[in-house]
């Protein structure tokens, strides 16, 4: 969500006058004419790159004539070791940069001490089209494994002050970092360091204050398997607070920003002739009278990602007036706020506006309120206890991308004082969805009745929830030359490497999802789940349930970050199979799993058992995962359940000739 | 214009206004139910290729004109649009606009803003194309949108091809060629299944020919299959030559002699002048080496080793070779500039080469069929080393690439070689055999307990060392130590890989690791179960009953693993799987053996796949291959205690 042109405060504009006229150190900073190569101590030698120094400036300056009051100086040289080291640096891409032939410096600098400048007419200017951020871009000349390359590149951008984040960390070691914020005092500024114990710290000098973090080592971040990369990263936030010249407060406040929405989406009220068409809208809605309300809310959601599209974009006005939003069929995320809110109300439920941020990206810290942690827009339906993306047109009820699940957001409310109609906004936990709801269920017949050559595995699976959502809803979607290779890849994507003889998907109409299982069932033969030795055979009864995830190589004891298994689920496989004329099973009871680890508030198992009715043997099996991540401390307990279930994987049963 | 005659044109103009209303409002509701999962069909593609002469020159405009009919509520999502354009096919005009229906008519919004833009690659570090971007306004169910843009060549060798399907069905397709009667042409036809019979007319300076397409469906892929041009008809226009004003017949794309001539325009202005450093480093690389061929490979190793790929495609920069200087001291370049360097580095050791051009496998065309400038996208150096009289292809693109073999992607295609400023050679790029692209493996293992422990050594060269490489050729230790498990455990997912050593030379890899495989040995009562099939092979490679396209397998290689197992004390063999061997076709074939002797079981398996492509009449061959190693990668050794 755009937050730049949802807020329309003019915090820097409405105070320039104040400003006393100031030289900052950024502007004269340069690089140093004269440079040496860094000799590499023998502790580095097994390094792809090393980051010798880096250097990151940025400056506000209120007086300064144009929009971009912000100035970013960010100077780095970085040792390359290895031939990876040069592909990667050997291309240089900077986002957003304005007068690049005056801003952006670059440098080789080789062992022997020889150094090429960047030619600057080789600056090339390209758009990534995708995203529309402009780029400029140059070829990196000369590299060789020992060059160095040095970057000094200057920006000029309007400010953020609704709270930037700087990561500490790289991929490489850094020998020498500096990070200075330099600000008027008239503004005040919060800092907060995440997954460190560096602090910065604050000096003022001359009506200016200057924030400085250093450090003369930070380690390089190693990444750790199922962890989010970059909330684990040695990060920090900055925004604005205060402004004393104007008299402004709590700047980056939830407080504030709930009234926006307030105004904008949540309390808007409509003509009569507006509410006719919210009327002639909501008639064509398919709701039963009997409908339960998570129901109704599959109904509405289901015909409003049919029949509108969500722009992403807060500045267009006219995608949050509804009568614009009924004949354009599409809105902005206040618009979209708007039409859930009142074609729900319309249908007895509620709806709240609630703004979190990507988990795997930043963690929401509710004692540090700031805009980064508004960026996503859901919307809560209290009736159901569920958020729901009114963005992701594939998605239904809380089976969106679950980052933005489990974790906390900022939920916002109509709220009547008085005669007066106002908004208000609370950190709340986000519901995710749970491991019930998320089930992956298969029936496996093996019909051995005329011995292994002739064996039949008949399949049935169901599947609910996320697991379901990656496909059902796109079968009424695809188009019939990609037919074939949808089919062949949502086989392979829930049973892998299986080529079956015939195959059948249950519930695909558009609508199904996620009210129906989606239902797979296909019958195959003679695959590779039973080898032979001699007369006897053995069933790869393990196989059968599907490659299973292992963390067998993984140390538990120097596990560093909380695992993240991205939303709750469910396993649930039974395996029927008869035991042939003449044969008998020698180690059934290698069927029997029973890994149950505790961890507080959590069920987390793998169970496995079975029963033989005459020379029929049926096989449970069940695992839960009933979170979507755990602490690093139960990294163990983790452990044991994953690779219990990827152990079961390799359980063959052994039929032995009589 | 006489007042009834405009009477006339404005009955006519109505009619025609009304009767497209009413039949494209009936239309919709007929194309949404043929066309479920579609969001949007066009009505109407239309492109017109213009030949003419002006300035003495041949300019080619090309006018496309589409209409879209928006088949649901989804429409809006398509409002934003682009076309993309570069330096040889400039953008002359646009225009776009919507016909949103209203009350059984039309109502017209015209696009007024078209913004270009300058776009950043995928595929290449810098190009010249461009995008002309703009936005149909109400774009909602029912709408049409209409696109117009005539784009301009003043390169004749440049004409564009068009081909006879798209990404959505077309309801009419049709295609006109506009020709200026001194300009000669000739049409080819790719992949149509009948000829295609144009109308042509004769006008006093022109020829038009048309050619109508209804109800046009997009082609169906199948994995692995081949390429878009591979499949789709199309048709392919060359200028032979044209009359000039003095009446002079001027050759364009007629032959292949004019394709080269061409050609060698571009390597003639190259500034082969290079200073003391180039000429030192050349000899430094070659010194040591006295035969020629040792030279070319010390050459070709040190440029893929040292010049990194970045590729650029701007203007005629994507045709013409820097300057070998240049490519030195910048340490990077693109297919041209590595031919650039690697043919300056020849000439300053005292060797011949030769600049060449070759198109990639997915390039359907010949140089012998005349296909004008699409027939290559690539570009390479070549030697001939006269003892052997054989080419070597030189190509420094992919720095794993060992000296001798041409990369996958060019092999049995044709390689247009320069000799001099005339006389060129057309040189096949034949397919690399098997043998030459080794994926050995050997074991020793001992059955420990439940456990199958074991040393094993892997050996790769020629295209599996290139993949190889790719994958392990930039790891450090710490890399190496995420990827071994996934790369080297062997049986199943729970053995233990060990340390990896690699001893890495120029042409092949040798890598050592020894592996404990936890649980996997079976017991039956007091014998043991070993299956020493640890990776079982091609077994996802079943091909689809209703499969209808050739598969593309890209390369060729031989699989050999030769594992022996030590048959614990006090245990003798009581069942050995079968051998067996499967030649029923020359292009796949593979033998799996198992011998006894001196207390230890030998196992021999190897596969041989000689062919890069799998035709539709090889698959029951190949459905019978993979039954048989199915089958027998089933079958266990059985170990019992000795009987006394």
């Amino acid at each position: 969500m755009n937050i730049k042109y949802l807020i329309t405060l003019l915090v820097f504009a409405l105070s320039i006058q104040v400003g006393q006229a100031q030289k900052f150190d950024i502007k004269t900073y340069e690089w140093e004419k004269e440079v040496k190569p860094f000799e590499l101590p023998d502790s580095l030698k097994e390094e792809k790159a090393i980051i010798v120094f880096s250097t990151i400036l940025v400056g506000i300056d209120p007086k300064a004539e144009s929009q971009n009051q912000q100035r970013t100086v960010e100077h780095k040289r970085v040792y390359l070791n290895s031939d990876d080291a040069i592909e990667r640096n050997n291309k240089i891409y900077i986002s957003e940069q304005e007068n690049a032939e005056n801003n952006i410096q670059a440098r080789v600098i080789q062992a022997n001490g020889d150094v090429t400048y960047l030619d600057k007419k080789n600056i090339k200017q390209g758009e990534d089209e995708e995203s529309g951020v402009k780029y400029s871009y140059y070829a990196v000349e000369g590299l060789k494994i020992g060059s160095e390359i040095e970057t000094f590149t200057i920006k000029e951008t309007p400010p953020n002050i609704y709270g930037s984040i700087m990561y500490l960390q790289k991929k490489s070691a850094i020998l020498d970092f500096n990070f200075e914020f330099s600000y008027p005092s008239f503004l005040e500024f919060g800092f907060k360091v995440y997954n460190t114990s560096m602090e910065g710290k604050i000096t003022e000098k001359e009506e200016m204050a200057y924030y400085l973090i250093e450090s003369d080592y930070i380690p390089k971040y190693v990444d750790e398997p199922m962890s989010h990369q970059r909330v684990n990263m040695m990060y920090f936030i900055y925004k604005l607070d205060k402004n004393f010249h104007k008299n402004l407060n709590d700047i980056n406040g939830f407080g504030y920003y709930s009234q926006i929405v307030g105004d904008r989406a949540l309390n808007v009220e409509f003509s009569k002739s507006t509410t006719k068409g919210i009327d002639k809208v909501f008639n064509k809605i398919p709701l039963k009278a009997d409908f339960t309300d998570k129901e109704k809310l599959v109904g509405i959601e289901h015909f409003i990602k049919s029949n509108f599209n969500f722009i992403d974009n807060n500045s267009v006005r006219e995608l949050e007036e509804m009568d614009e939003i009924l004949s354009k069929q599409a809105f902005n995320s206040m618009g979209s706020i708007q039409l859930y809110k009142t074609l729900l109300e319309k249908a007895g439920l509620s709806c709240s506006a609630v703004m979190t941020c990507n988990k795997s990206r930043v963690t929401f810290d509710k004692s540090f309120e700031n805009y980064l942690f508004l960026d996503k827009l859901l919307l809560y339906v209290k009736e159901v206890d569920v958020a729901i993306d009114p963005e992701d047109v594939m998605s239904r009820l809380s089976f969106f991308d679950a980052n933005y699940q489990g974790i906390d957001g900022l939920f916002i409310k109509s709220k009547k004082i008085g005669s007066m109609t106002t908004a208000l906004g609370k950190v709340k936990r986000i519901p995710t969805s749970t491991s019930a709801d998320n089930l992956s269920k298969a029936v496996i017949d093996i019909d051995l009745v005329d011995g292994f050559d002739e064996m039949k595995i008949k399949v049935a699976k169901w599947n609910t929830g996320h697991v379901a959502g990656a496909f059902q809803p796109l079968f009424s979607k695809v188009e019939p030359e990609y037919k074939d290779d949808f089919y062949e890849y949502v086989l392979y994507m829930h049973s892998g490497n299986v080529i079956p003889e015939t195959i059948e998907f249950e519930n695909t109409e558009a609508g199904d999802f996620p009210l129906k299982p989606f239902i797979q069932k296909y019958e195959v033969s003679n695959e590779s789940y039973w080898e032979k030795g001699g007369a006897n055979y053995i069933l790869k009864l393990g196989e059968l349930i599907g490659t299973q995830s292992q963390l067998y190589h993984d140390d538990s004891a120097d596990r560093k970050n909380d695992v993240f298994g991205n939303y709750p689920k469910k396993y649930e496989y039974e395996i029927n199979f008869n035991i042939p004329e003449g044969f008998e099973v020698v180690n059934l009871e290698d069927i029997n799993f029973n890994i149950i680890e505790n961890i507080p508030d959590a069920e987390f198992y793998f169970k496995s058992n079975y029963k033989v009715v005459g020379n029929k043997v049926n096989v449970k099996i069940e695992e839960i995962y009933d979170r979507d991540s755990y602490p690093a401390a139960y990294f163990e307990d983790f452990q044991k359940v994953i690779n219990g279930a990827a152990d079961f994987n390799k359980v063959s049963l052994i039929f032995k000739k009589k | 214009m006489s007042y009834l005659m405009n009477c006339k044109l404005l009955f006519l103009a109505c009619f025609v206004l009304l009767t497209f209303s009413i039949d494209a409002q009936e239309d919709l509701a007929k194309y949404q139910q043929e066309h479920p999962t579609r969001d949007y069909i066009f009505l109407e593609r239309n492109i017109t290729l213009n030949f003419l002469i002006e300035n003495d020159n041949v300019v080619i405009e090309k006018t496309t004109k589409e209409r879209k009919l928006f088949l649901n509520g989804k429409a809006k999502t398509y409002e934003e649009e682009s076309v993309q354009y570069d330096s040889h096919h400039m953008l002359k005009e646009i225009s776009a606009k919507t016909l949103v229906p209203k009350g059984g008519r039309y109502k017209t919004s015209t696009v007024k803003d078209f913004e270009v833009k300058k776009t950043i690659s995928d595929n290449y570090f810098y190009d010249d194309l461009l995008i002309s971007t703009f936005t149909y306004p109400n774009l909602v169910e029912g709408a049409i949108s209409e696109l117009e843009y005539v784009q301009t060549s003043d390169h004749p060798i440049f004409v564009p091809r068009i081909f006879m399907t798209y990404y959505a069905p077309i309801v009419k397709f049709q295609i006109n060629v506009i020709v200026d009667k001194r300009i000669d042409i000739a049409f080819k036809e790719f992949n149509t299944t009948e000829k295609i019979s144009f109308e042509k007319e004769s006008k006093r300076d022109k020829d038009i020919y048309t050619y109508i397409l209804n109800n046009v469906q997009p082609p169906t892929f199948e994995n692995r299959g081949p390429s878009f041009e591979q499949i789709a008809p199309h048709l392919i226009i060359n200028i032979n030559k044209f009359q000039t004003e003095k009446g002079e017949n001027k050759p364009v794309m007629g032959s292949l002699q004019d394709l080269y001539n061409n050609y060698y325009s571009f390597i003639n202005s190259i500034d082969t002048t290079v200073n003391e450093t180039f000429r030192t480093a050349v000899d430094s690389i070659t010194t040591s080496k006295d035969k020629e061929l040792d030279k070319v490979e010390s050459i070709y190793n040190w440029v893929r080793k040292n010049i990194k790929y970045i590729a650029f495609e701007d203007n005629m920069g994507g045709f013409i070779p820097r300057d070998p200087q240049l490519v030195f001291d910048r340490r990077f370049g693109d297919c041209k500039d590595m031919s650039s360097i690697t043919l300056k580095m020849l000439d300053v050791a005292g060797i011949q080469g030769h600049y060449a051009w070759v198109g990639t496998r997915d390039i359907p065309y010949k140089y012998s069929e005349d296909f004008g400038a699409f027939v290559d996208n690539h570009m390479i150096a070549m030697y001939y080393n006269k003892d052997e009289k054989k080419y070597y292809h030189l190509d420094a693109t992919n720095e794993f690439l060992p000296f001798g073999y041409p990369p996958p992607h060019i092999q049995d295609k044709e390689v247009l070689v320069h000799i001099d400023e005339m006389n060129y050679d057309i040189v096949p790029t034949s397919t690399v055999d098997c043998s030459q692209n080794k994926y050995f493996e050997s074991g020793e293992f001992t059955i420990d307990g439940n456990n199958l422990n074991g040393q094993i050594e892997l050996s790769v060269t020629g295209h599996e060392y290139l993949h190889y490489q790719n994958i392990f050729g930039h790891t450090n230790k710490e890399q190496l130590e995420k990827r071994k498990q996934s790369y080297f455990s062997r049986g199943t997912n729970k053995s233990k890989v060990g340390e990896i050593s690699f001893d890495v030379e120029d042409d092949r890899v040798t890598t050592h690791f020894d592996i404990e495989i936890g649980d996997y040995i079976a017991k039956v009562g007091d014998e043991l179960l070993v299956n020493m099939n640890l990776e079982k092979m091609l077994t996802d490679r079943k091909i689809k009953k209703s499969r209808t396209t050739p598969i593309d397998l890209k390369q060729t290689y031989l699989s050999n693993k030769t594992y022996t197992l030590k048959i614990p004390e006090g245990y003798e063999v009581k069942y050995l799987p079968e051998n067996f061997i499967f030649d029923d076709n020359d292009d796949f074939t593979a033998e799996m053996k198992y011998t006894v002797a001196d207390d230890v079981i030998h196992y021999h398996f190897n596969v041989c796949i000689n062919t890069l492509w799998l035709e539709t009449d090889q698959f029951d061959d190949w459905s019978k291959l993979i039954k048989k190693l199915k089958s027998n990668y089933k079958e266990n050794i059985i170990l019992g205690p000795i009987k006394e």
